[in-house]
């Protein structure tokens, strides 16, 4: 492990020297023309080798003995005080032949979450996961043309407020393929996942063959197929607009649970979902714009493809859960002022039998962030935002409705070494929020034993860091 | 801001349900209800329908002793069952969290509470509770909830020997007799003392600290803490294992009698203070905090889920004086009448101290006739009966008949004598008087009957007969009191004992064309249909110390007698024999009815429609019953068809 990360280090070092600065600065016309949730294309990126990065660490207090922490009530919250996440992008470009029309691509960037840093915790051992590791082609076989193949993140655009891909964000392992073409672009997608647990995967120990240890037998094996197809029209460039339409299909065969005591089997029966979608993006120039999303899933597809649901209905299938999602996302610049805002509401209906379900609920956020410019360099930036949640039916410990609440105000002066702008990175920052948390909030999160049930007002002093560049990100 | 919330939620904008922040009480019986007229049902949750699988966790299927699956879904969906079987009150488990599991067996039964606020989530969420009990009342079936006040789950052990473990120790070598002492090879023949710290042996004085060096003080309990099979300390409470000064609620060392387990069901000592076996701690009942607390916890789930009524577990191991304050202070809360303090308000919420001047919330509407009975395990009727007086419970179940009647002259012969007798001891002993503000009835006309339940084997178990179980259940359906149904008895269940005789209801498929269920039925269906089988006095016209081959041999008959109306009711508990109601051949007379001569009675039991007996002069009826019948004998100018 140790020496793994020193060949990263000296990786990093290297691909450093070789990249050239300032790519953010060309972030604002690859705004227009690519989904910010993937690495830049295959065209955008130097032959060799290149590197890119994306990370954020922070740390904080709560001004009470505490370690800093922000209290969340919804799935996608405000995002100041989020736990360390690392990305290193590692790039290597050729050409087929001699055509440098023609590229290949291997995309491999490992990640690290979590928020257990050596120097934090004083453990030497972090999360780690490999976030992209593919390879692709442009422009093979048809100008416009991409293929792929591996393991990656398959995003649209975001709403960054939130950390929250409202219409696709796919993590898969598959191949697929883009064509773009007179301002159209079309995306299929196909992959499989079999996720670490009962629902897809069950081994069970077996006696030995004769004498030794004991074998094993693997009794459920049910990957998940997840497809995707989106398409794109753009219209104009700047100003400009575009429209997406997008789709999933997941399908998941029936299969067996075998109980490890008795052995006596469970039928699991097989399952699907669908999602369907739209976004609506338009912008004045770079980093201004507005995207609107709308995003309907059922069945499977309603906890995303890494999610296992966690109740079903009376056949043992998710086929009636819903998630319904409306959102918005902008970004407003001028000399001196810039305005990030954002909001979304969101729907899921579990699927398990009976009305007043706790486990259905609607949930929303909304957050502005002004940004001042004071200088080229210095800046400060402010966020309020506020969240909720409304669970169907009784919460199970406090026995009535809940409606946690949490409203929040930042104030966060920041160092931006690439000038101005709401999306300046890397981006050095302090940061003061308070909450204030109602009691629903504080009897949904915490159990009265912790110490931060009694505070319904909850502070966080700190600083931090964020950054990107040649990334999944920008 | 909450202007914003209609506007962020308008695609949840249903209106408020009457099963969350709306929910409100009903009255359910009627001011003139009777509950006479009640037919109780007892079910387990956890044995009768998997509606949810979303709550089956810890389910091992086909494994008795552990859970099941069942659930109040489950009971939603099979509420068509109940109703049409004909019964009128259901009686549900126990709802609140209990301990996962111990010694390998898990608390599907909710006997091992370990939280009397919160809802045991194998069953559901408070909103299925709720919607359960409405569905129920909709259908114009009451729901009488279970309810213990003795003790809760094995949650705390004895450190017995200060080592701060829960350990099992043997002290002594053992070896007297065999092989023979020998100085050298048993230098220490002692006897061998096990003493398990989790559930340790009854001591008068409270479980002391001992080491092989001996005794020293009252040993200290030590909560365990397992939060994933909810073994913590119980709730509501606070600061348990610290100093007592700081101890709130159920965590207070000094709310448990912590005397060990009951040895000898014969000391009354023993029997209210100590531990119930398997190491279920006894609470300190006598003690007014505890009493606060119990009336205030089962108050709350009266508001909570709107139920008609308690079966109140574990009767006769707590003190007259608990159940005096108890039951009074239920009643004066259900006809609301007082407001009933709270006195551990805000420390399930995590307060250190509990909210001064709470109170349990009002019921909506007063409920009219909230019915309270309790099981005192016993055959003795004096210890029974003595639950009925001075505002205690309203009704207790009527275990001495269980045993003297049921058990000895439905299942093993003995003579019906036995049964006048028992009837003769309950007119004496019982309470002949209601309580203020109870059900309007003295416990001795409203004992609840029954044949079996969870705690003892099934009728068909003990006696693997169809006509003998029959024979029983129109005693069961016809004698004055209430009667109540251990769920399965109308698909033939016969277990053993426990785990044995709780098995999966829904195993039958739910099927109501069996000749069980349909003689059940129709025994409902009659006793509905004629009001002295209900509210009826009792009257016996026939019983015999004879069982062999004699005229009368294993008869027994009685009226109901109700708004001048009567039903007499013959039944024959002979195996083999047709019997009669006379002892001619053996000088003596016939029975003796209070119906005027000539009086045409026509058995509303028979299929056929023919049997019909004339009463001769005097009222003289000879009433001749197959071997294992039963005969509901109405005057024909009184019959009534059946809905």
């Amino acid at each position: 492990m140790r020496a793994r990360l020193h060949l990263i280090a000296f990786v990093c070092v290297v691909a450093a020297s070789l990249t050239t600065a300032s790519r953010a600065a060309l972030a604002g016309n690859e705004t227009a023309r690519r989904d910010v949730g993937s690495p830049p294309p295959a065209t955008d990126t130097n032959f060799g080798f290149d590197f890119g990065s994306y990370g954020r660490v922070g740390v904080g207090t709560d001004l009470r003995g505490h370690s800093g922490y922000s209290p969340q009530v919804v799935s996608h919250g405000a995002r100041l005080e989020k736990a360390p996440y690392l990305e290193l992008s590692f790039y290597y470009t050729g050409a087929f032949g001699k055509d440098t029309d023609r590229r290949w691509r291997i995309v491999l960037v490992p990640a690290f979450a979590g928020g257990d840093l050596f120097h934090y915790s004083g453990e030497f051992t972090s999360h780690f996961a490999i976030r992209n590791a593919y390879a692709e082609t442009a422009n093979f076989g048809a100008r416009g043309l991409s293929l792929w193949v591996g393991s990656r993140m398959y995003r649209g655009d975001d709403l960054y407020l939130f950390d929250y891909w409202p219409l696709d964000n796919l993590n898969t392992v598959g191949a697929g393929v883009q064509y773009e073409r007179a301002k159209w672009r079309f995306q299929l997608q196909a992959g499989l996942n079999r996720l670490n647990d009962l629902y897809q995967y069950e081994q069970l120990a077996t006696p030995p063959r004769g004498f030794g240890p004991a074998g094993t037998a693997t009794v459920l094996d049910r990957p998940r197929f997840v497809a995707s197809l989106k398409l794109t029209r753009q219209l104009g460039d700047f100003p400009g607009a575009k429209i997406s339409v997008y789709s999933e299909f997941h399908a998941l065969p029936a299969g067996e649970n075998v109980d490890e005591k008795t052995r006596v089997s469970e039928r699991l029966p097989g399952d699907y979902g669908w999602v369907a979608g739209a976004q609506l993006g338009g912008w004045l120039r770079p980093f201004v714009f507005l995207n609107l999303w709308f995003r309907a899933a059922g069945g499977l597809s309603a906890y995303g493809e890494l999610g296992v649901p966690t109740s079903f209905n009376r056949q043992r299938r998710v086929t009636n859960a819903l998630e319904l999602v409306g959102a918005l996302s902008g970004n407003w610049e001028s000399r001196w002022v810039g305005v990030m805002f954002g909001a979304y509401v969101r729907r899921f209906s579990d699927p398990a039998p009976g009305d007043f379900n706790p486990l259905s609920y609607t949930e929303g956020a909304l957050a502005v962030r002004p940004q001042v410019y004071l200088s080229n360099y210095f800046h400060v930036a402010l966020e309020a935002s506020y969240q909720a949640k409304k669970a169907d039916g009784l919460d199970y410990v406090a026995g009535r409705v809940l409606l946690p609440q949490v409203f929040r105000f930042s104030v966060m002066p920041l160092v931006a070494p690439l000038g101005r702008g709401t999306y300046s990175r890397p981006s050095l920052y302090l940061l003061y929020t308070v909450s204030v948390v109602n009691d629903d909030a504080r009897v949904a999160l915490y159990d009265p034993l912790d110490v931060r049930f009694p505070h319904g007002t909850v502070h966080y002093l700190g600083a931090g860091v964020e950054w990107w560049f040649n990334s999944s990100y920008r | 801001m909450r202007w914003l919330i209609p506007f962020l939620f308008c695609a949840a904008c249903v209106n408020p349900s009457a099963l969350d922040n709306n929910w409100k009480t009903t009255a359910a019986m009627p001011p003139d209800g009777d509950w006479r007229d009640e037919v109780i049902y007892q079910l387990l949750v956890d044995r009768y329908s998997n509606g949810d699988v979303n709550n089956d966790f810890r389910v091992v299927e086909g494994s008795l002793g552990q859970y099941q699956g069942g659930d109040w879904q489950g009971v939603i969906d099979h509420l068509d069952y109940l109703e049409e079987l004909g019964v009128t009150t259901i009686w549900i488990s126990p709802i609140v969290r209990n301990l996962e599991t111990d010694a390998n067996f898990d608390a599907y039964h909710g006997y091992w509470q370990q939280d009397f606020t919160q809802i045991n989530a194998h069953f559901g969420n408070l909103g299925k509770l709720r919607e359960l009990v409405q569905k129920a009342h909709a259908r114009g079936l009451k729901v009488i909830l279970d309810i213990v006040t003795n003790h809760v789950g094995q949650l705390f052990y004895y450190d017995i020997n200060g080592n701060g473990s829960p350990d099992e120790n043997t002290y002594g070598a053992g070896c007297g007799a065999q092989p023979p002492s020998d100085s050298q090879a048993c230098p220490n023949p002692a006897v061998i003392t096990h003493i398990t710290e989790y559930d340790p042996d009854y001591d008068p004085q409270g479980v002391r600290g001992y080491t092989s060096l001996g005794f020293s003080g009252q040993a200290p309990i030590r909560w365990i803490y397992i939060p994933a099979i909810n073994r913590a300390p119980t709730e509501p409470g606070a600061g348990a294992g610290g100093p007592i000064e700081k101890q709130r609620g159920f965590h207070r060392d000094d709310w448990y009698h912590r005397r060990g387990r009951i040895t000898n069901y014969g000391v009354r000592e023993q029997v209210l203070t100590g531990d119930f076996p398997g190491g279920l701690k006894d609470l300190a009942t006598e003690r007014e905090d505890v009493t606060a607390a119990l009336t205030a916890a089962f108050a709350h789930w009266i508001q909570a889920a709107d139920f008609d009524g308690f079966r109140i577990d574990t009767l006769k191991h707590v003190d007259h004086d608990f159940w005096r304050a108890f039951c009074t202070k239920l009643r004066q809360y259900t006809a609301g009448k007082i407001e009933l303090p709270d006195p551990l308000a805000g420390l399930a919420e995590g307060l250190d101290e509990p909210r001064p001047n709470a109170v349990v919330p009002p019921l909506t509407v007063p409920k009219n006739k909230f019915f309270m009975f309790g099981e005192s395990f016993d055959g003795n009727d004096d210890l029974n009966s003595s639950y009925t007086y001075n505002g205690e419970v309203d009704s207790t179940f009527y275990f001495s008949q269980k045993f003297s009647v049921f058990d000895e002259v439905f299942k093993k012969g003995a003579p019906t004598k036995r049964i006048e007798e028992q009837f003769q001891r309950k007119q004496q002993k019982y309470n002949p008087e209601g309580h203020p503000d109870g059900v309007g009835l003295g416990a001795r006309d409203v004992l609840v009957n029954f044949m079996d339940n969870h705690d003892v084997t099934r009728f068909l178990f003990d006696k693997p007969s169809l006509p003998a179980l029959y024979n029983a259940l129109a005693f069961l359906f016809t004698e004055d009191g209430i009667p109540c149904l251990y769920y399965g008895t109308e698909q033939e269940f016969y277990g053993g004992n426990d785990p044995f005789n709780r098995e999966r209801l829904w195993d039958t498929g739910f099927r109501t064309d069996g000749a069980t269920f349909s003689y059940i039925k129709k025994l409902i269906k009659i006793r509905k249909a004629y009001s002295p089988l209900r509210r009826g006095q009792l009257v016996i016209t026939w019983s015999t110390e004879r069982v062999g081959t004699e005229q009368d041999a294993g008869m027994f008959a009685f009226e109901r007698r109700d708004a001048g109306k009567t039903v007499l009711v013959v039944l024959n508990t002979s195996e083999t024999k047709t019997s009669e109601t006379s002892a001619t051949t053996t000088g003596g007379m016939p029975m003796m009815t209070s119906f005027p001569p000539g009086t045409m009675l026509k058995d509303v039991l028979d299929e056929s429609g023919v049997a019909t007996f004339v009463v001769g002069a005097g009222g003289q009826l000879v009433v001749s019953v197959p071997a294992r019948g039963q005969r509901i004998l109405v005057p024909a100018a009184d019959v009534v068809a059946l809905d």
